[in-house]
């Protein structure tokens, strides 16, 4: 079991008519996206513009998508197709790039960003999570920070993880779930739950 | 060569490389609607469409006089067509009934005219492709890409000596196959007369024929989109649908893909209408009330443009 | 309920108990908040800072007015029959040709809409509803097929696609 299974469980809710589900692969993926498309696209205001677009393509491009390939290898190329036009739109060139490779959405490194893309009105705010999150995450137990570190940086399975880290495969899931919450109780006073705030 | 084939741009289905028509292409395209005309054949073929696969066979047969083809689909609904110069008749065995229509020959702009084939450039990309074998025979692609978001674009594979269609492939907006139909077996020429026999329909068949008339909307109150880009009309009719349900129908076209609006009184309809987009693969249908009536329109285009031409169309009572 | 968002976004969860969580995310509550938090610490942690919070939302309202998409799973056993038929269909190279197509070449759309049960759809508002086809759907598509200028591409081929889906499940 993978965690493209996931994927491919809310697209095929999605597939028969279930939105929301849609919605919860647009919360997955978008900073992830986003960040791939400030690539093409450098002013970070069109970026979100961009993205917005792209989720809607693929969203209205969904019937089609059979699952041959990752959800997100699937929403990658929309993402650069929907860039690509919008550059041409403009009457700009997408950047020639040895740096962008399109059609290689696995081999892509999430550390390769050229350019932080925040809005200056989210600057501060997002400063302020990601300061959140590392200061959390130095203060875990040795055993929660890579238990984590394993599964999100290094997108390895439980069973894997249970191996680095010779220990049952429940203890890795309690793990990962503790140190998602110790984070997530700092997290939310910063970002609050109600729906009409910006964050 | 008209300017809408120079510096044509290609957007959407090819990706971002600057393209134009080729008259290469363009030949190939006119060998191809003249196999489509002149050929006999028998073979095999699957559509597909997601999910569906669905296998037929098919079998022509052109005479001087006119052609007869014949469609067995051997999967999903079992079901027959037979199509003849003046009507195509449709048999379902399951439900006993068989479907006539008539009215064909009344579409303007047949495809084999020169300026036709020209006129495709103006709203496609046409351009060679690739060499492949389809179904043992030696093809080569061409490709048809969208200059807009209206239509979808298509990619074709002729075999080199016949100029036979071999394979269809309709592509969506994002560079997805929305359909595809591929000749899985094939023999051209040589096809004796008892193949295209149809089914036979003894007593306890139902029989629904159509009558279709021409028809002019404008007077009768009817307006709808004169501006779709690349769409001209080709048909305006007076006909029956199903069981003699009378409507009028407006067929639009760019030369590959066709929409259709239906408009049909609402006055006696027992049935409760739900109005909106509903989608079938490469089809789309979209359904809205206008002055009393229900307007259907059913494209083989992305839903976009069966939106835009059902919201033009408008009623103002003949006479005002 | 957060410990399976937890399981459940990594791919861990076996399907059968995928129900209930996947059932608390549609609603507003712990579950959602946990989703987009815990996913928001992945990012954060990967170093990713992209984007205002809201984005999300945003997405959300423009996908509110978005035509809803359909493409129902067809019974799994149909590809598999086509593809079986085909294959005797066919004789030797064919029959290979027929099963490289489908295998490497699969075309992606949907399968036509199933019948929903009706609901009533307010007129001005974008349809939010699943929308079956049109009741008899077939006439129209086969009056609109005798004029599709596919025929002079394709000859009478393209008729087979002139059956909605409400035939192919099972018969008028």
């Amino acid at each position: 079991m993978a965690d493209g299974d996931i994927d491919r469980q809310l697209v095929a809710r999605a597939q028969r008519g279930d939105k929301r589900a849609f919605e919860l692969l647009v919360e997955k993926y978008h900073r992830k996206l986003a960040r791939l498309l400030s690539r093409l696209v450098r002013d970070p205001a069109e970026v979100e513009d961009v993205t917005q677009e792209a989720f809607i393509k693929a969203y209205r491009a969904l019937p089609g998508f059979r699952g041959d390939s990752a959800f997100y290898t699937w929403l990658y190329r929309i993402g650069i197709n929907t860039a690509k036009n919008y550059l041409m739109a403009m009457g700009r060139r997408a950047p020639t790039s040895t740096e962008v490779v399109a059609d290689d959405a696995e081999g892509f490194a999430e550390g390769e960003l050229l350019r932080d893309i925040n809005t200056p009105e989210s600057v501060l705010l997002s400063q302020e999570i990601a300061a959140t999150v590392n200061a959390t995450m130095e203060e875990l137990p040795k055993e929660l920070r890579e238990a984590i570190q394993l599964r999100e940086i290094d997108g390895m399975s439980y069973e894997d993880i249970a191996k680095i880290m010779d220990c049952p495969i429940g203890t890795v899931r309690s793990r990962i779930f503790r140190a998602r919450e110790a984070i997530a109780e700092r997290l939310r006073p910063l970002l609050g739950t109600a729906k009409d705030r910006r964050w | 060569m008209s300017r809408a084939l120079a510096g044509a741009l290609l957007i959407g289905v090819a990706g971002a490389a600057y393209a134009q028509t080729t008259p290469e292409a363009l030949g190939w395209l006119r060998r191809i609607y003249e196999a489509t005309q002149k050929l006999s054949y028998s073979g095999t073929f699957v559509f597909q469409q997601g999910e569906r696969a669905e296998t037929s066979r098919i079998t022509r047969l052109a005479l001087r006089e006119g052609s007869t083809e014949k469609l067995e689909v051997l999967d999903g609904v079992p079901r027959e067509i037979l199509r003849t110069r003046d009507e195509v008749r449709c048999y379902y065995p399951q439900s006993r009934t068989v479907k006539v229509d008539r009215g064909g020959e009344l579409r303007a702009f047949p495809a084999l005219l020169p300026e036709q084939i020209a006129r495709l450039a103006e709203n496609y990309t046409i351009t060679m492709g690739e060499t492949a074998r389809v179904a043992g025979y030696d093809c080569r692609a061409i490709s048809l890409a969208p200059k807009d978001g209206l239509r979808y674009g298509y990619k074709l594979w002729a075999d080199a000596k016949t100029g036979m269609l071999l394979k269809a492939r309709t592509i969506g907006e994002n560079g997805s196959v929305v359909e595809q139909f591929t000749f899985t077996q094939l023999a051209i020429g040589n096809v004796a007369r008892e193949r295209l026999r149809p089914a036979k329909v003894e007593g306890g068949w139902r029989v629904e024929a159509a009558s279709v008339t021409p028809a002019d909307l404008a007077r009768s109150g009817w307006s709808m989109a004169a501006d779709l880009p690349g769409f001209r009309k080709v048909v305006e009719v007076r006909r029956q649908l199903g069981e003699a349900r009378p409507v009028r129908q407006v067929v639009f076209s760019d030369g590959l893909a066709a929409v259709s609006v239906f408009i049909e009184p609402l006055e006696g309809r027992r049935e409760p209408t739900r109005t909106g987009l509903a989608t079938m693969g490469a089809i789309n249908v979209y359904t809205r009330e206008v002055a009393n009536h229900l307007v259907t329109v059913v494209g083989e285009t992305p839903a976009a443009s069966v939106q835009r031409i059902g919201n033009t169309v408008e009623y103002r009572r003949p006479g005002n | 309920m957060k410990e399976r968002i937890s399981e459940l976004m990594d791919g861990e969860l076996p399907e059968r108990e995928a129900a209930a969580p996947l059932a608390a995310l549609r609603g507003d509550g712990e579950a959602s908040e946990a989703w987009r938090l815990y996913h928001l610490i992945g990012d954060a942690v990967r170093g990713s800072r992209a984007l205002p919070g809201d984005f999300t939302t945003r997405v959300a309202e423009r996908l509110a007015r978005e035509p809803t998409v359909l493409a129902p799973g067809r019974a799994p056993g149909m590809a598999q029959r086509a593809l079986r038929v085909a294959m005797y269909a066919a004789a030797g190279i064919a029959g290979i040709a027929l099963v490289v197509n489908l295998a490497v070449e699969p075309p992606q759309a949907p399968a036509p809409v199933a019948q929903a049960p009706q609901k009533p759809v307010a007129p001005k508002v974008a349809a939010q509803a699943p929308l079956p086809l049109p009741l008899a759907a077939d006439d129209y598509l086969r009056a609109h097929q005798l004029y599709s200028p596919r025929g002079d591409l394709q000859g009478v081929a393209p008729y087979v696609r002139m059956v909605s889906e409400e035939n192919v499940a099972g018969g008028r």
